[in-house]
């Protein structure tokens, strides 16, 4: 079923909705959630919870690209299922990892909290991304956003392990560099 | 303060969750995942399912199948050779005794001839053993030549790795400096250890400036007289340069250490330390972790 198709079916508050988003994107949901949350009950759980959020933001959203959407759901839900799990215990898996790096952009100074708020730090993010060039951008993507390891993004590209390590460093010092250009830091 | 710069981070890893479209679409989606054990699923996987389940052990059993056929191959042709070396020996000492029984024939018969000639017969044998024995421990040794020969010494590998040098530089040639010259390069003077395990002396340390566009680099090695080692500080810009390594890479910064990978089979340990500021410390040589760790804490890692 095509996209437009299962829109439709969103907005006539049908229910098939959920059963041919679950079709179309299940996999591709589970994906994200998994490489979030290393788990396979939680992930399973954030799929179902991302059914539900797109039911009540469908309409008045209309997504141009619903596997997007779906997946940018699951991300956030999935994030705010790792977080709470963090004041549990100590998460495993890729995502300790890449928050780990990422904290290499940050100086022990400050909190970014204290900085900027979300909406402009997504602009920010945004706007950086567009300064790289596109196969360090993808990169930088495969491992922030989707939470890949380092031997998948390298498979996916076809690139070296080194390689994919030493973009990912570069575009780390860019980000820090950019953050501190911008009066963020 | 750690965890401050991790629920930073967890900002940012949230802020990206609004990135472009367009951008998330160029990236491509992920890998399709089994969703009922959360392992990922390829299409080979699916459609060669069996050669994915049973594909080793195939494999394992086609290379016993091929190493039976080189041994009973190998064990024919040395029967082989034995056998023939025994009936030449037989033949000739059947001759030399039918010679003797033509001669002696004539004047007397000699009891127990058959036996001598069993003797005779048994002694090439025992003789074509040792034989055996002999190519067994020639093949051995020319074996572990080779092995000896595959590997490279450090020195041979400092020549290498100059000549490599030489080629990146587009044929510059580079320049004999001191250790205290080194340590001066802008750059890359302060990657340069300031110590180095004792015993050991600066065998050359070589500087190449490629030009503006290409940088420069230095090549240092030392030796104790039987055991060599090197380093070689790029300003790694380009990511060819980092290519070029074919080495792990180890990213500077805590716990470096740990990433240290385990010698070769030759022996020979090799990594390359890749550094905030995007100089490149390629390290080669037979020197023990502990070394290897106390040489390079040497310039912060």
């Amino acid at each position: 079923m095509k996209d437009t198709e299962i829109l439709d079916l969103y907005w006539e508050r049908n229910e098939r909705a959920i059963a041919e988003s679950q079709s179309a994107y299940g996999n591709y949901c589970y994906s994200i959630a998994w490489h979030i949350l290393y788990d396979r009950e939680d992930s399973d759980e954030c799929v179902n919870d991302t059914w539900l959020r797109a039911w009540n933001s469908i309409p008045p959203n209309r997504p141009g690209k619903l596997a997007l959407f779906l997946g940018t759901i699951t991300r956030n839900l999935s994030i705010d299922r790792w977080k709470g799990r963090q004041t549990m215990k100590r998460g495993s898996g890729e995502m300790a990892l890449a928050l780990d790096e990422l904290a290499e952009c940050i100086p022990d100074v400050h909190s970014t909290e204290d900085m900027v708020e979300a909406a402009e730090l997504e602009r920010l993010m945004n706007d950086f991304l567009h300064t790289l060039p596109e196969k360090d951008c993808n990169i930088f993507l495969r491992r922030y956003w989707y939470v890949e390891e380092y031997g998948a993004i390298a498979k996916r590209y076809s690139m070296k392990l080194n390689t994919v390590k030493t973009s990912l460093f570069r575009t780390r010092s860019k980000l820090k560099s950019y953050l501190e250009k911008e009066g963020l830091i | 303060m750690k965890k401050d710069k991790r629920e930073s981070a967890l900002r940012i890893m949230e802020a990206l969750s609004g990135v472009d479209e367009e951008l998330l679409e160029r990236c491509g989606q992920p890998e399709p995942m089994d969703v009922c054990n959360g392992k990922k699923v390829s299409g080979e996987k699916k459609i060669y399912g069996f050669m994915g389940r049973y594909g080793g052990l195939c494999a394992a059993c086609l290379c016993l199948a091929v190493l039976g056929a080189a041994y009973f191959g190998i064990e024919q042709q040395q029967k082989g050779t034995s056998m023939d070396m025994a009936e030449s020996a037989q033949a000739e000492n059947m001759t030399e005794s039918m010679l003797t029984e033509e001669e002696t024939e004539a004047v007397w018969k000699i009891p127990g001839s058959q036996a001598e000639e069993g003797e005779s017969a048994e002694k090439p044998e025992s003789a074509a053993g040792e034989e055996t024995g002999m190519t067994e421990l020639s093949s051995q040794n020319s074996s572990s030549q080779d092995s000896m020969t595959d590997r490279v010494h450090p020195e041979e590998e400092i020549e290498m790795m100059q000549e490599e040098v030489y080629k990146q530089s587009e044929n510059v040639a580079g320049e004999e400096i001191s250790w205290e010259d080194a340590c001066a390069v802008e750059g890359l003077g302060k990657y340069v250890p300031d110590r180095v395990p004792d015993g050991y002396q600066l065998l050359s340390a070589i500087y190449y400036d490629m030009g503006t566009d290409g940088g420069s680099s230095i090549l240092l090695s030392w030796t104790d007289g039987e055991h060599s080692f090197l380093i070689k500080l790029t300003e790694a810009e380009t990511s060819n340069k980092t290519d070029a390594a074919e080495k792990p890479v180890i990213i500077a910064g805590e716990n470096w250490e740990c990433e240290i990978p385990k010698p070769g089979e030759d022996g020979i340990t090799r990594f390359a330390i890749l550094y905030e500021d995007g100089v490149l410390a390629e390290y080669e040589g037979c020197l023990a972790e502990s070394e290897i760790k106390g040489m390079f804490e040497s310039v912060n890692p």
